[in-house]
């Protein structure tokens, strides 16, 4: 090889290994990192030991469990998933949680949601702000 | 060496390098096929050929720019040398049918042209993470294309040693577009260490190929010059006994890349550029008479320089003389093809 040639090679290799490095490692950095999931919904909460009143859908098995001490809850044993992407709780005409697609789910009841018997449980489609289903609880 | 057009000049050494070469690229490919179908059984035919082609391309590529510093840094690896324009042309035909399976995979489905679809269906060309990868791999592909349409001696007597040599010196450019084309592509998909060790490894021992031959090199020239005795002229170069009979030593005076032959009793000095393509005449031996390239096998006689009868190719030749057992060699250079006396090593 001509000596100007050789010349022209080093420099090219000289240069090129920096920039060959630098890209190599800007590739590296820039790799998608692993999606963590987050969790759908808060641990759930055992079960408190009484049930006071229980209603059944096609889907849905729903208790109410409650305890004079400890407080109350309201136990979804869910059968089968809804055919709703999302479906909000209204327990009273209160917000107190969204239903999952499957497996139990408990969400607690304050002690001022429960003054008056009977209760009113409502699951809406947000979307489309319609209800879902409805049910009467009357421990 | 050829004074007619000849498509391939074929001989023995070239139908075994290039079975050699066959039966590695097959073993490959089958070897690649097993492996994808055992770990990936739902694998489509297109994709499998479009990974193997990928793959095995990339790693020819990797390994045709490791031969020349290797050859270099150690004379044993000459013969990959003698044939790597085969290779080349080779890795150009299996990139092309990756590249072709690939356009038709993914590119030719569209209502607009598959080509254009290349350059336009990602246009994220400011993100470096979601960069048109593809894009990188045409351009690398359109560089090995022409070095393998040019690859044929007829373009390198056309284009002038010098251009041919500049234009194949764009394979430096092809291998970091193919660099990024791995790296922002299959790399961002798979986010696999194994892949990205692979690739690192190739890189690393490339530029490390590359630097150290480069080192070698340079420092080699300078013990030349700063050893080299100065005496009418002439420069001392060596002992006669330090050259291996029918072999030769390199040296750089004044500007002359030379090297010292020794052979039947006697030493000559000849330029050490082979008029083909640049090679390093000094890195051959004498073969019947001849000093033989070890590129492509480009002969000269030792005594004047001149290709034998019927081929034209001449050498520029020195004035070399003997004294007390050490060879002196004059770096100013005769014409092409002018005959001078070889100095005789006494016994």
């Amino acid at each position: 090889m001509v000596p100007e040639l050789r010349k022209r090679h080093r420099i090219i290799w000289q240069i090129g290994s920096v920039l060959l490095c630098l890209g190599f490692a800007a590739a590296v950095w820039v790799l998608p990192q692993p999606v963590t999931q987050t969790q759908a919904f808060q641990k759930i909460d055992p079960p408190l030991p009484r049930i006071l009143d229980t209603q059944e859908s096609e889907e849905l098995t729903i208790n109410l469990r409650g305890d004079s001490t400890i407080g109350t809850q309201l136990e979804f044993i869910i059968k089968e998933p809804l055919a709703q992407p999302v479906a909000q709780l209204y327990w009273q005409y209160t917000f107190i949680g969204v239903l999952g697609p499957k497996g139990t789910q408990r969400f607690p009841i304050s002690g001022a949601r429960l003054a008056k018997a009977p209760y009113f449980l409502q699951i809406v489609n947000p979307f489309e702000k319609t209800g879902i289903q409805k049910f009467n609880f009357n421990p | 060496m050829s004074v007619n057009y000849t498509t391939v000049q074929w001989n023995r050494q070239k139908r075994r390098y290039d079975r050699i070469m066959g039966g590695i690229i097959a073993l490959y490919l089958l070897t690649f096929t097993l492996l994808q179908l055992a770990f990936y059984p739902l694998i489509s035919p297109e994709t499998l050929i479009i990974r193997a082609t990928g793959t095995l391309a990339f790693i020819m590529l990797q390994f045709i720019l490791c031969i020349g510093p290797m050859a270099r840094l150690d004379h044993r690896f000459l013969p990959l040398l003698y044939n790597r324009r085969h290779l080349g042309v080779t890795t150009f035909l299996i990139g092309a049918v990756h590249g072709i399976f690939n356009i038709i995979q993914f590119h030719s489905l569209g209502y607009v042209d598959p080509i254009f679809s290349v350059f336009a269906s990602n246009t994220h060309y400011g993100s470096l993470q979601d960069f048109p990868f593809q894009v990188l791999g045409f351009f690398a592909l359109l560089i090995l294309f022409l070095m393998a349409a040019t690859s044929h001696d007829f373009w390198l007597k056309n284009l002038s040693p010098r251009w041919w040599k500049s234009l194949h010196m764009l394979v430096y450019l092809a291998y970091g577009l193919l660099v990024f084309h791995v790296m922002l592509g299959a790399i961002q998909l798979e986010q696999s260490p194994m892949w990205i060790g692979f690739v690192g490894f190739g890189l690393f021992t490339l530029i490390s190929l590359h630097l150290m031959a480069a080192g070698v090199e340079k420092k080699r020239l300078q013990e030349q010059m700063d050893k080299a005795a100065v005496g009418e002229g002439f420069y001392q170069v060596c002992s006669a006994e330090d050259i291996p009979e029918n072999r030769a030593k390199m040296v750089y005076l004044e500007g002359q890349n030379i090297a010292v032959f020794r052979y039947d009793g006697k030493v000559s000095a000849v330029n050490n550029i082979c008029r083909h393509q640049h090679g390093p005449i000094g890195e051959g031996k004498i073969v019947d008479g001849c000093i033989t390239c070890p590129w492509h096998g480009y002969q000269y006689l030792p005594q004047n320089g001149q290709s034998p009868p019927p081929f034209t190719e001449k050498l520029e030749t020195y004035d070399v003389k003997i004294v007390d057992g050490m060879v002196w060699v004059n770096p100013t250079p005769y014409p092409e093809g002018t005959e001078r006396p070889a100095a005789i090593i006494q016994a």
